[in-house]
């Protein structure tokens, strides 16, 4: 791993010029670095062989989408060193950033199977169920332990404003949005067939949902040193969105311009990350919700220089390494890859490289390596 | 109230059509109990009102008329409509337009897109062994022997086990009885350059476009 230029010794995070490359006050000579979410897979080898960390973890998980966080006492101090090496992690790799997401508790079904990933070892990965949901019913709903939101649920925030070092960001978000936590609560099924069966029962569990997340952005937004949110709500799959572009405006849209007023109030900027074909939502992100920047993009689906053409004068572009790629590509083929998205998508600035999605376990640890190493010279 | 019998060729099956495109299945259940009462065959009643009803629906999600919350309350019609003349048509022993056995890939808990894909191909004629998800090799093999289906469709959701594609296609071609087995694959990460590397015999970008495929297979 000596190969690479990484980790940086010294590094010289700086998230204000991040932000004005973000929204187009610096045009750099090479982009900045962003990333959604990283994998323990992936994190664990490089803190421990790179940087010579040990590693912690409170959880076996890498998203916290039901909120199950052990805050005991017992639990705390592991907590503590968990956040450290987070905080190390991104800095060290070059970020000018943290990024790290919870969920309030919203408890669902849940399926898992050994990980087949081949560097996963014998790790399980947590599936969705796609057609039972713990709310299928009025009653259900109103049997259903919504969680209230407490201090503790910024415990992991507070923290990381009170370490960050100097010229080092932080963005986050409310763990899954509000189609995402709508899906896991009825499934995605279920919450298709109640979409035609039962819109009322839809809307209801989909506004108790957006009001508990924008109760959560107001808490996360009164941390001085948060950067930017940079909320998930995924909409689409590879040939449309997951539900007819119109409910997605009726029920979700409203929720987002709410999050996204909540930043600006605050000077923050509101990034949205959405996977899939979105593209015919791409004008009501913009105009109507008022996003700063868009994550998530897939060669499959719709590439980042394409979105770069059709968007990048109008908003910050996040990523665009396409995931597949940079999971199966020779390392010749993926430098050559990543170079010329970098140069495409340089020129004009609000754009900063990173994966299209996220870095997941079957991401090899010499390939996320190479990115950031393409990314850096 | 007309008979249906009574009807034109052209005008006998548009209810039941219109049922199946609207996602009514109390209507596609009543019209088909109708139809059966008035003495129409089974076999004619699904390829004239519920196939092309369901071939709408296919053509409508293909070009993103419709999206899959109104595919799903089809297939409910198309099964309420089922639920009347499957016993007939079993009793009738009339040959469906072939097998299919589908499965998702082990390791692999998606469900949807197969799902999507069943139904689809229920709805165009064929008869389909749904092995569910996380079915290791042996099992599809398995499954294609003991159903003697002609076409095998796997299915996964990730780049990851996408990769467990090629050891299904390597355990079906190695088997004497099932190497000339038609496979098509599907998923999100799925392309037709990955469909070909491993020796699939076609991909399938959609639930749609999977009958077109499989229609070109048999």
């Amino acid at each position: 791993m000596t190969k690479f230029k990484l980790p940086i010794e010294k590094p010289e995070p700086d998230i204000e010029n991040f932000v004005n490359i973000m929204n187009g006050k610096i045009i750099p000579d090479k982009p900045p670095m962003v990333e959604y979410l990283i994998d323990n897979t992936v994190m664990k080898p490089i803190l421990q062989d790179m940087l010579g960390r040990k590693w912690v973890s409170p959880t076996d998980k890498t998203d916290n989408m039901d909120g199950e966080i052990d805050f005991s006492k017992e639990n705390i101090e592991k907590i503590n060193a968990w956040l450290d090496n987070q905080i190390a992690f991104w800095y060290h790799m070059g970020y000018d950033f943290i990024r790290i997401e919870t969920s309030l508790a919203l408890p669902a079904i849940s399926l898992s199977v050994l990980d087949t990933a081949k560097v996963s070892g014998d790790r399980v990965r947590v599936w969705q169920d796609e057609s039972k949901g713990v709310i299928r019913s009025w009653d259900d709903f109103e049997k259903y332990p919504w969680p209230k939101i407490k201090e503790e649920d910024f415990y992991i925030h507070r923290y990381i404003c009170e370490h960050l070092p100097d010229g080092m960001g932080f963005i986050s978000s409310h763990g899954g949005g509000v189609f995402e936590h709508l899906s896991r609560l009825m499934s995605y099924e279920g919450l298709c067939l109640t979409l035609i069966d039962d819109p009322a029962l839809f809307k209801a569990v989909t506004d108790k949902i957006g009001e508990l997340i924008y109760e959560y952005d107001k808490y996360l937004l009164e941390l001085g040193k948060l950067t930017a949110i940079l909320q998930g709500d995924d909409f689409g799959y590879s040939t449309q969105t997951l539900i007819p572009p119109e409910d997605i405006r009726k029920y979700f849209l409203p929720w987002h311009k709410k999050y996204a007023q909540l930043c600006h109030e605050k000077g923050k900027p509101y990034y949205l990350h959405s996977c899939g074909k979105v593209d015919v939502l791409m004008e009501d992100f913009i105009n109507y919700v008022k996003i700063d920047g868009k994550h998530s993009f897939q060669d499959g689906v719709a590439s980042i220089v394409d979105a770069k053409k059709s968007w990048g004068n109008q908003i910050c572009l996040l990523g665009g390494v396409d995931v597949d790629k940079l999971a199966r590509l020779e390392t010749g083929e993926l430098r050559k890859y990543i170079r010329q998205i970098i140069n495409k998508c340089t020129p004009g600035g609000r754009f900063a490289i990173g994966a299209g999605n996220s870095i997941p376990s079957y991401v090899p640890v010499e390939n996320y390596l190479t990115m950031l190493d393409e990314a850096l010279k | 109230m007309e008979k249906y019998t009574e009807m034109s060729p052209k005008t006998k099956y548009v209810d039941l059509a219109e049922s199946i495109i609207e996602g009514n299945n109390t209507a596609s259940k009543e019209i088909t109990q109708r139809l059966v009462d008035e003495g129409v065959e089974a076999k004619e009643i699904l390829n004239d009102g519920l196939m092309p009803g369901m071939d709408v629906v296919g053509k409508k999600f293909k070009t993103n008329e419709i999206y899959i919350p109104e595919v799903l309350i089809a297939a409910r019609a198309m099964h309420a409509a089922m639920d009347v003349i499957d016993p007939l048509l079993s009793a009738s022993d009339e040959p469906s337009k072939g097998k299919v056995v589908i499965g998702t890939v082990q390791g692999d808990l998606h469900d949807i897109g197969k799902n999507l894909v069943v139904m689809m191909l229920e709805g165009a004629g064929f008869t389909v062994i749904d092995i569910g998800i996380d079915v290791p090799s042996e099992n599809f093999v398995e499954e294609l022997k003991k159903n003697n289906a002609k076409i095998l469709g796997i299915s996964a959701l990730l780049t990851t086990t996408m990769e467990g594609m090629k050891d299904v296609v390597e355990a079906v071609r190695s088997d004497s009885s099932t190497k000339n087995t038609r496979i098509m694959v599907g998923g999100a990460p799925l392309t037709q350059e990955y469909a070909d590397s491993i020796g699939a015999d076609g991909y399938a970008p959609d639930a749609s476009s999977a009958v077109d495929l499989a229609n070109q297979l048999l």
